[in-house]
């Protein structure tokens, strides 16, 4: 389109040259022919047949009905605009409104989330003080377990044996008040766990005759009766001879003639007693230990 | 003067009735209204010029507000609404500023 060539178009004065619609830049073009080209030929029209260019053409009846119609027309664009813009109006002001309300329930929102997070920081410090306790409590059942007899434990000690004397009758044989008075010889010569006969002593424990069986635990337990002993097998001996209720336990066991011997037993292992089961104890909740007495009282 | 009149009373008739545009022939009214201000425009510039005439500005003003408003519905159709629009306006825009200058020059003389 750009080489220079004969151009057959609708004006052949200006043959052989470009018309203006395609050299002119466009925009140029738009500002030169701003006015419409229709008048220009409409008065050369006029102006050849009637010779003379008429000096200033009035406009008639029907241009006022154009411009009535114009009018009209800015009128009515003017009223739908303000019309629409008071809608749209409304809505962007709900919508400003949304926003503001949706703010601030974000910064509550947020307000919140910051008391919970320091809740959460607060939580986590009572969980880790909580953790150390539980750690603590736990290695305190265990000691108390050891003591009391209801955790299974193992350690050298020394084997008792016990049993009546042979062809022994009536008031020889060995009775509960013998046992309780040799195991309390041994928690004092220092033992440190003691089974009869696989029954493991704790601290509720108590030899009981019933008939000529004894119960220890619940359980009757025969002749001839075996303890074992978890302490140190080097001293316990002597201490049993040493102290004073294990000198009342050799002077009772010689006077009745039962057989006695203790030897070291290497190292044993102690089975737990079953724990007793809780009817009506319950664990206290934390702060409610002062809790006196509420119910209805007999006094 | 029968412009003038024309004009005044167009707009008291608009603002009277204020007719309900349908709301499919909206967003072609703003469109229409600049090409009729260029067709008004072209003709207040024709008569400063003293080549004003009657059947040039009916047609005008009647050809340009239906191109435009279809202009703008053919871009509608083919989702370039928007941009076509954009261009018809620009179009408009400079040809009225033009005109404008050139009414101007002939009214200050300057």
């Amino acid at each position: 389109m750009a080489e220079p060539r004969t151009v057959r178009g609708p004006h052949p004065a200006r043959q052989g040259d470009l018309p203006d619609h395609v050299t002119e830049p466009l925009l140029t073009l738009i500002t030169q022919r701003s006015l419409d080209a229709d008048y220009e030929h409409a008065a050369a029209r006029r102006r050849a047949a009637g010779g003379s260019a008429p000096a200033g053409p009035k406009p008639r009846r029907t241009a006022g009905l154009v411009l009535l119609v114009f009018g009209v027309l800015v009128t009515v664009a003017a009223v739908q605009t303000s019309r629409d813009a008071s809608a749209s109006d409304a809505s962007r002001a709900s919508l400003v409104a949304q926003i503001d309300l949706r703010r601030q329930g974000l910064s509550d929102l947020q307000a919140q989330l910051d008391r919970e997070a320091s809740r959460v920081l607060a939580l986590r410090t009572r969980t880790r003080d909580l953790a150390t306790a539980d750690v603590a409590e736990g290695s305190r059942l265990e000691r108390l377990g050891v003591r009391t007899g209801f955790a299974a434990v193992e350690g050298p000690g020394v084997e008792v044996t016990l049993s009546s004397a042979r062809d022994s009758g009536g008031s020889q044989v060995v009775r509960d008040a013998d046992l309780t008075l040799l195991t309390d010889a041994l928690w004092a010569a220092g033992a440190e766990a003691i089974s009869v006969n696989g029954q493991r002593l704790t601290a509720l424990s108590a030899f009981r005759n019933v008939g000529i069986a004894i119960l220890v635990n619940t359980r009757p337990i025969d002749p001839p009766y075996v303890l074992d002993v978890i302490g140190d097998a080097d001293t316990l001996p002597a201490n049993l001879l040493a102290s004073a209720i294990g000198e009342r336990w050799y002077a009772l066991k010689d006077s009745l003639g039962f057989r006695f011997d203790v030897r070291n037993g290497g190292r044993m292992s102690l089975p737990a007693a079953s724990p007793p089961r809780l009817r009506w104890a319950e664990v206290a909740p934390e702060g409610g230990a002062r809790r006196t007495q509420m119910g209805v009282s007999g006094s | 003067m029968i412009a003038a009149l024309g004009l005044l009373l167009g707009v008291v008739l608009g603002l009277i009735f204020t007719p309900d545009v349908p709301a499919g022939l909206d967003p072609y009214l703003p469109i229409a209204v600049v090409a009729a201000l260029d067709a008004v425009f072209g003709a207040l510039r024709a008569y400063l010029e003293g080549i004003f005439d009657d059947k040039v500005f009916v047609v005008s003003f009647f050809s340009n507000v239906l191109i435009a408003a279809a202009i703008v519905y053919l871009g509608d159709k083919l989702g370039v609404g928007g941009q076509l629009s954009t261009g018809v306006i620009v179009v408009l825009g400079i040809r009225i500023f033009s005109n404008v200058a050139q009414i101007r020059r002939y009214v200050f003389h300057a």
